[in-house]
Parts: structure tokens; sequence; C-alpha cells
């Protein structure tokens, strides 16, 4: 399946992946930045309208660990960490990501590459669990419908 | 309409050769026979494929007389790109913003 939106499109190239591809106005150098420095990411990443992300910590060195933390005025609270297992400047960088109350089985790995020619950004979801991968793909759609408490509801 | 099982029709999808059957159907109704001309393979073969898209929800049988035409069912098609299409959406927002900030440093930088 394949779908596209504005300028980034998603296909789900087998049952334990999400592909996202988009070109950007920018260098590599600049889409590694957005990605790796957490002044930069916590401005693009904070979520939600109401969430801001208190914490957000990158180690970035092969076997280094990130955290970052999302927090809503009302007291929700989520957390993720990883260990980047692939570390090459304005290339490629390939973390694991595990959220502090999993909402989906098993790990998953982000592999995100970026580039000067087209497609600048390739991103690749690789989840251990097929069914993981389908949370994935739907609590991103509640993410933005209602915010992150919509996650929960799932599970219902 | 029954519930949709998303993981059911990813991975009914997830095959090469399923693919090639929705994409046959989207022509209209077909029968096994005309379905398997396409493959290098035994008849009981695409039956297995064909089973496997109906039990996902993505095909029906009719039966019409002697024989059992095969036609595609849109919805969960459908149901599937909308998830897909809400989740490109939500992206493409986050990287129209990422995009927006970097373009402001550069300008700052200027």
């Amino acid at each position: 399946m394949k779908q596209t939106f504005g300028a980034t499109t998603v296909t789900t190239p087998n049952d334990h992946q999400i592909l996202m591809e988009r070109d950007f106005d920018l260098t590599a150098a600049q889409l590694f930045a957005a990605h790796t420095e957490p002044d930069l990411i916590r401005r693009w990443m904070s979520g939600m309208p109401g969430w801001s992300m208190p914490v957000c910590e990158v180690d970035l060195r092969v076997g280094g660990q990130y955290r970052w933390e999302w927090a809503h005025p009302e007291g929700h609270k989520m957390g993720v960490s990883g260990t980047f297992k692939e570390v090459v400047r304005n290339e490629r960088i390939v973390q694991t990501e595990a959220y502090d109350e999993p909402w989906y089985p098993g790990g998953c790995e982000v592999s995100i590459s970026v580039s000067d020619e087209s497609p600048n950004l390739v991103m690749l979801l690789t989840y251990e669990e097929p069914e993981a991968r389908d949370i994935s793909l739907k609590t991103g759609v509640a993410g933005v419908e209602d915010g992150y408490k919509r996650i929960e509801t799932l599970f219902d | 309409m029954p519930d949709i099982d998303l993981n059911r029709i990813f991975s009914a999808l997830s095959d090469p050769t399923r693919r090639a059957i929705v994409a046959q159907l989207r022509n209209g109704e077909a029968l096994i026979k005309d379905l398997a001309e396409p493959f290098d393979m035994s008849l009981p073969a695409v039956i297995k494929h064909v089973n496997i898209l109906e039990e996902a929800g993505l095909i029906v049988r009719r039966q019409e007389a002697q024989r059992k035409p095969i036609r595609l069912q849109h919805e969960p098609l459908k149901e599937l790109a909308n998830w897909l299409q809400d989740y490109a959406a939500m992206w493409e927002g986050r990287f129209q913003q990422l995009e927006a900030i970097m373009k402001d440093l550069e300008k700052d930088q200027e």
C-alpha cells in the first residue's frame, strides 16, 4: 500500500515495516541536525498542542542513548528511550525505540537516512511484530485526532 | 459491515501474488481460472491465495449456477488507505514544521 499526503509518501513494504519518504528544501546536514540536536528536535517533535518536551537528551554515538519525555499541563506524561546502533554524520542514524509504557508489542528500530539528493529523507520503521506495526499506524492517526490520550483507548 | 482487521489485511497484502490478484480484480469480477492465468503456479496454489484474501475480507465469492465469480470488496481497502493517509498527514505536519524551523535558522544566520 502507498499513500501520499503533501510531500510525504508512506508505504508498507512488508508486514513489519513502514517506509516514509519526503523531499525538503534543506540540505542533508540541516536534516541531520533536525533529527539529532535536542534544541531542534524539541521544536518539531513536541507533539500535540498543549504538550511540551521537558526532556530531550541525545548522546549521539554508537551505543549512546537518547531520552525524550513529553508532558501535558494536566499531568499526562510520556517517555521514550533508545540506543543508537549506527551514526554516520549527515547521512544516517539507526536507533531503537522503547516507550516507558509500551503500547505495542516487541521492539522497533528506526532508520533515518538523509541526502542532498531526492528523496532527501527516508525513514524506515521496522517492528519486531507485524501487530505492532499496525498499532503504530493506527495510533499515529489517533495522535492527529485527539492527542496522545487516545492511545490508551485502543486497548479497551 | 464487520470490523476491519487491519493486521489481517496488511498480512494478506504483503504477498506479491495476492497484490496482483487484487489488482486484477480492480477490473471487475473474475473466475479462479482467469485469476490463475498470469501466474506460473498450480490452481490449488492460487486458490490458497484467494482463500487468504477472502479471510481478510478483501474479496467475496458469489454463487452463480456452476460458477463462483470472485469480486473485490472495496471497503477494507478504502479503510486501509485512510489509515495510511492520516499517518502520512501526521508526519507531513511534523515535516512542514521541521522545514520551517530550519529555514528560520538559516535566515537568522545570514
